[in-house]
């Protein structure tokens, strides 16, 4: 987990030094948003990797037996 | 996307070939044995008419439309908001995909070559190269898929050769007029795999001879039937529809079989490259097509930089995603054909319907 957000926070600020230099504030938001929604997917998963998958709970939710 | 590099009707059909050679090598002989039995290999002969309807849609929109591509052709017949939804519905959906494709590419390197390594490695590897490539844009993926595609035809054809002797008669007979629905209930699905011709149309502004689309796309649609049609014959009459349609990699099963006098043996090593090479394809083509839709939605000039962010969450979209390939291969049976169909067949042409009648009032 730890190592994940690293790995985020390294990545986000490669990006946003770029934008920040061309003065793309809008693209700054933007990435912002995908780096927030994108974290806190991250720390879903990683928080039990064993859950019920993606495919488990779309089958289950439109009662699908396989 | 930032880069504005245009590509020919060649490439993008080149580009198609590629993208349905991975799922079809998978999926295909499955979903025949399935619902066809033994003459589930004439499937793909019904899967011809949509396929050709659906490039006569294309043709005729870009006629219309002239110099958009599909995303601009959306928000001129709906207008931007329903146009927005609609975009952000085949972004969820390209999503899914991608996933469920990084996550098919790395469970079968781990049953067929790298057994005892980590799926995570593998999918790391993959998309390093994905990242590598899509900064390149669209122009060097056009032309890397025109090289894989002349190199998985020829090996293609080499392995159909040496399995002649493996396909058995009995296997593909008989033939009655019963067979009718299921072969069409078989056309059916694979027709949801052609579908991804919509996906390479959002493209369409890069594309510079769209007038020849029509006689392309006839020409590589026509050679799209009948090399699934031999993959079929190939599967199905070597290892018969029983074993195929419980097989997880059917194609895989049959190659295994092949032995030529005993000196050509165990070359299944060529269907895992081949594999390798298409997956890698088109999983960087549908996260260009991701990007580009993305790039229209929000509207700037260049969305690049998101590459590497949206690269983890396919990381940890395909590992959440299934636990075994037989629940990928489940949801690929029940939903993605349908979603597929939904997203790549209907809605083109319902938009052309739309955009048709909203012309002639203009008139």
């Amino acid at each position: 987990m730890t190592k994940f957000i690293i790995i985020i926070i390294i990545i986000y600020l490669i990006d946003l030094i770029d934008l920040i230099r061309s003065k793309r504030t809008k693209d700054i938001i933007i990435l912002s948003i995908f780096t927030i929604l994108i974290s806190i997917f991250g720390v879903f998963y990683l928080s039990n990797p064993y859950r019920e998958s993606f495919i488990g709970k779309v089958f289950s939710l439109l009662n699908i037996e396989y | 996307m930032g880069d504005r590099g245009k590509v020919t009707i060649r490439q993008i059909f080149k580009l198609l070939l590629c993208l349905c050679f991975s799922p079809a090598v998978r999926v295909i002989p499955a979903f025949e044995a399935y619902s066809a039995k033994q003459v589930g290999w004439l499937a793909p002969i019904v899967a011809f008419f949509p396929v050709f309807i659906l490039i006569l849609t294309f043709n005729k929109l870009f006629i219309m439309y002239e110099g958009m591509s599909y995303t601009g052709i959306i928000y001129e017949i709906l207008g931007r908001p329903i146009g927005n939804i609609l975009l952000i519905i085949y972004a969820i959906g390209i999503s899914i995909l991608t996933a469920l494709y990084i996550r098919y590419y790395a469970a079968k390197l781990s049953i067929a070559l790298a057994t005892t390594m980590h799926m995570e490695l593998n999918i790391i590897v993959l998309l390093i190269l994905v990242y590598l490539v899509l900064r390149y844009g669209l122009v060097i993926l056009a032309r890397m898929g025109e090289v894989i595609v002349v190199i998985i035809n020829i090996t293609f054809l080499i392995l159909f050769i040496l399995s002649i002797n493996n396909i058995k008669l009995d296997n593909l007979m008989p033939i009655s007029y019963r067979d009718i629905i299921p072969i069409g209930k078989a056309g059916y699905l694979i027709m949801g795999l052609w579908c991804y011709f919509t996906l390479l149309c959002f493209l369409g502004d890069r594309i510079k001879d769209k007038q020849n689309l029509k006689d392309a796309g006839i020409k590589y649609s026509i050679f799209l039937v009948i090399s699934t049609i031999i993959l079929s014959i190939m599967v199905i009459g070597s290892i018969g529809y029983s074993v195929a349609q419980r097989s997880a990699v059917p194609f895989f099963s049959a190659v295994k079989n092949i032995s030529v006098f005993s000196i050509i043996e165990r070359i299944e090593a060529v269907v895992v490259t081949q594999w390798i090479a298409t997956d890698f394809i088109l999983i960087a083509i549908f996260i260009y097509i991701l990007l580009d839709i993305l790039n229209e939605i929000f509207k700037t000039e260049d969305v690049r930089y998101l590459l590497k962010i949206l690269l983890i969450f396919f990381y940890l979209f395909s590992l959440y995603i299934a636990f075994t390939i037989f629940e990928m291969q489940a949801f690929s049976f029940k939903l993605v054909t349908h979603l597929n169909l939904l997203l790549g067949f209907v809605i083109p042409i319902l938009i052309y319907f739309i955009g048709s009648v909203k012309k002639a009032k203009q008139q």
